[in-house]
């Protein structure tokens, strides 16, 4: 699980803090983000890409990752996903169902 | 993957593979985000997954039943129309990304991204996979984003214009242009907008892009699109602007 701590989601710098956004999330490797949806149901804004930084992600090979926010930029919740249980190290995209239920991710697994 | 957007939690895994995959004919794929979850179809009322990948260099579009025993209900390979391919053939590069829908007509979907080099949208059957139309842009490459308007027959989208598309050419260096069009869904281009200018450092390219597109309310005609540009036409000269993007709301 992703966490909320000094790697994972704080303000980007003092000059920053009076806004509610930018905000970021991410380690000392790349984070490529592909999808990013403001649900209304939920009132959360949602974040899907690819990391290779194993002090984002747990080791640094293809992880994808999704995480919530609230609109005022509180951590709510995150996942990294790898080539077991679940095989996704990428977001390439999303999109909401139909009925705006959920939010539907693709990508890739690992070969 | 399916989420539930409040907790994270998976609704429906999928996970898509060659029926003859074997140690010996292992297939490459490409995904780009071209997905849908239709929760009640029309005709119907089950739910279907559309998406589109590629596989060995061909886009495949197809569609599943959406239940604990997932069932390919159709698909399609798109079949490259010459099986010569030069050196750095731009016919054949391609990229399946957005599905999106008509919400004045729920018999029909629309994948859209690039597809023989050129940026493309196409129409098909919802119930069949039938391609009713395909419009192509020739000055544009990608499409970086496209909407529905509720209620509306026109959707809109924005892009890119690789200006000199040559293979292998890093994004840092060639030549782009920005493009905002308006479709309706009979496939016809109701309008195309250009966005480009000069790159302040002279020796640089110009290189304009766009990620992003919304509309608040068609009525109003109020349309918003994200940029990232070089061009020193709308960059404040205060700062003296140089060879990097500066994000742009228009």
């Amino acid at each position: 699980m992703l966490s909320s701590g000094s790697n994972a989601l704080f303000p980007m710098s003092d000059q920053c803090e009076y806004k509610l956004l930018p905000i970021y999330a991410g380690g000392s490797s790349d984070e490529r983000v592909n999808c990013i949806k403001y649900d209304p149901l939920s009132g959360l804004i949602l974040v899907g890409g690819n990391t290779t930084s194993d002090n984002f992600a747990p080791a640094a090979n293809d992880h994808a990752f999704i995480f919530a926010i609230d609109v005022t930029g509180n951590w709510q919740w995150g996942k990294f996903y790898y080539n077991v249980s679940y095989a996704f190290s990428n977001v390439a995209g999303c999109r909401f169902s139909s009925d705006a239920s959920s939010l539907t991710f693709q990508g890739m697994g690992n070969s | 993957m399916d989420l539930k957007t409040s907790d994270g939690s998976i609704n429906r895994y999928l996970s898509m593979e060659y029926y003859a995959t074997s140690s010996t004919v292992v297939p490459t794929y490409q995904s780009f985000g071209a997905v849908y979850i239709d929760q009640s179809d029309y005709f119907d009322s089950l739910s279907y997954i559309y998406q589109a990948f590629i596989m060995n260099n061909k886009i495949q579009l197809t569609r599943v039943l959406n239940t604990a025993n997932p069932v390919v209900d159709w698909s399609f390979e798109f079949s490259e129309f010459t099986a010569t391919e030069k050196t750095d053939d731009k016919w054949r590069r391609k990229e399946p990304k957005f599905i999106t829908t008509d919400p004045t007509n729920p018999q029909v979907f629309y994948l859209s991204g690039r597809y023989q080099g050129k940026a493309s949208v196409m129409q098909f059957t919802k119930k069949q996979g039938n391609m009713q139309w395909w419009t192509s842009f020739n000055q544009l490459t990608y499409i970086q984003s496209i909407i529905e308007v509720p209620g509306s027959s026109v959707f809109y989208g924005c892009g890119d214009y690789d200006v000199n598309d040559a293979f292998g050419t890093a994004i840092t260096t060639t030549a782009y242009t920005a493009g905002i069009f308006k479709m309706d869904n009979d496939g016809s281009v109701k309008w195309f907008m250009r966005i480009s200018g000069t790159n302040p450092v002279s020796s640089a390219a110009n290189q304009d892009r766009c990620f992003g597109v919304t509309i608040d309310n068609e009525k109003t005609g109020k349309l918003t699109a994200l940029l990232q540009v070089k061009m020193r036409e709308v960059r404040s000269s205060t700062y003296n602007p140089g060879n990097y993007y500066d994000t742009v709301l228009m």
